[in-house]
């Protein structure tokens, strides 16, 4: 699996959500993506790329695009 | 059904303890249609908008209005319903007092008391909101259980063991988020039965709630001098776990380190046991000592109080140079 897939995947389970719906997708847009269901999120992402997310980064990850922003940091060094 | 997985542990351990609590309670009342949860305000911070739009008829709030919560849930349960009842732990206990003295201690109705920010984490309210007297007023109502969960899971077991618990229970949730995750993987939790976390000899720390993350890693800096120490989580306050605590009697120290005032917490009940009994270590309590604390953010807090890791390790060391 490529990381993009990785990543959406990591969506598509945790919001149960179509591919489709992922761009633009933001914090609470569908009801699953609540602070519980962020933490699912976080913790999906973090085992599928074998990372520990800092807090500050976990809070920042408003969007589906600004979590791959934070993903690619050096920190954390996913590529897509 | 709530399952025990490598992905919830960390899922608890970022989201709190407030906010497993909402998630947990719909998966207990979907297994159990009697259990009702009932809070005085306060449902908004436990994550319990899923419970509340699936199951409203098993969530009751009475507003801010603590005594009548506990009023309301011994009545309830008084009539065949399972009631956990949770607001801040400081309001349920001290400000409920009475009722839960008459209605659960002397009446033996077996409600759930669930106290958020337990000891300082919500110190940055000042101290009308920190719950440092709750384990001495819980722990001296006959018949009822103490319950400190360490994190996450141990939360979360704990509410499930409640479930067929006909006794009156005082559960304390501590810390804010993220919290540590002090089991990395499942375990046997039993109530009234300590886990020891850390092994060591001669001289053991006693702790429980989210402190023990704290007491882990002055228990590491012991350890880069020389000194293992036993950290054992002492979750049950009462009833106390007699056996594991004569296992280590005979050892050259036992230190209890709480979020609590210094008189009728952990330590005291750790200390009134051993007074009792043929063979009894020297004790160190380490604690919030004996005054009330001004407003600040909560690792201020614990550095103020010696409760840190490095505070608490250097406290041990000179105590151990007594020895």
């Amino acid at each position: 699996m490529t990381n993009l897939e990785k990543y959406n995947q990591a969506f598509i389970e945790n919001f149960e959500v179509a591919e489709e719906q992922l761009a633009g997708l933001k914090y609470q847009d569908v009801e699953a993506w609540d602070s519980v269901g962020h933490m699912g999120l976080i913790a999906s992402l973090e085992e599928a790329f074998d990372i520990m997310m800092d807090t500050d980064d976990i809070i920042d990850f408003s969007s589906y695009e600004k979590g791959k922003e934070i993903l690619a940091r050096e920190v954390y060094g996913v590529e897509f | 059904m709530i399952e025990i997985t490598k992905k919830n542990i960390r899922v608890w351990s970022m989201l709190g303890m407030r906010r497993i609590l909402g998630p947990a309670m719909k998966d207990i009342i979907e297994q159990n249609r009697e259990v009702l949860f009932a809070t005085a305000d306060t449902g908004r911070y436990y994550a319990y908008d899923d419970l509340l739009r699936t199951y409203p008829e098993n969530v009751v709030d009475v507003g801010i209005a603590e005594q009548n919560l506990i009023g309301a849930s011994a009545g309830l349960q008084n009539e065949g319903f399972n009631v956990y009842a949770v607001t801040y732990a400081t309001f349920l206990t001290s400000r409920a007092l009475e009722q839960i003295r008459v209605n659960l201690g002397y009446m033996g109705l077996g409600v759930k008391l669930i106290g958020e920010a337990g000891g300082m984490c919500d110190g940055n309210f000042s101290m009308t909101h920190m719950a440092l007297e709750d384990i001495s007023n819980a722990r001296n109502i006959p018949n009822m259980r103490v319950i400190v969960p360490a994190d996450g899971m141990e939360l979360v077991k704990t509410l499930l063991d409640l479930r067929e618990a006909e006794y009156p229970a005082y559960v304390r949730m501590t810390g804010r988020f993220p919290i540590p995750a002090i089991y990395k993987a499942d375990y046997d939790f039993r109530i009234g039965k300590a886990v020891t976390l850390r092994e060591g000899k001669e001289i053991a720390i006693l702790s429980n709630g989210t402190l023990l993350g704290d007491v882990l890693k002055a228990a590491e800096l012991l350890a880069e001098q020389g000194v293992e120490c036993r950290v054992i989580n002492l979750h049950t306050v009462k009833p106390l776990d007699e056996e594991m605590l004569r296992e280590i009697a005979g050892y050259k120290l036992v230190v209890t380190a709480e979020e609590h005032l210094l008189y009728g917490g952990l330590g005291s009940a750790v200390a009134e046991f051993y007074m009792q009994e043929p063979v009894r270590p020297r004790m160190l309590m380490l604690s919030v000592g004996t005054e009330y604390l001004r407003a600040a953010e909560y690792p201020d807090l614990l550095k103020r109080c010696g409760l840190d890791a490095e505070s608490m390790a250097a406290r041990i060391t000179e105590e151990i140079k007594k020895l």
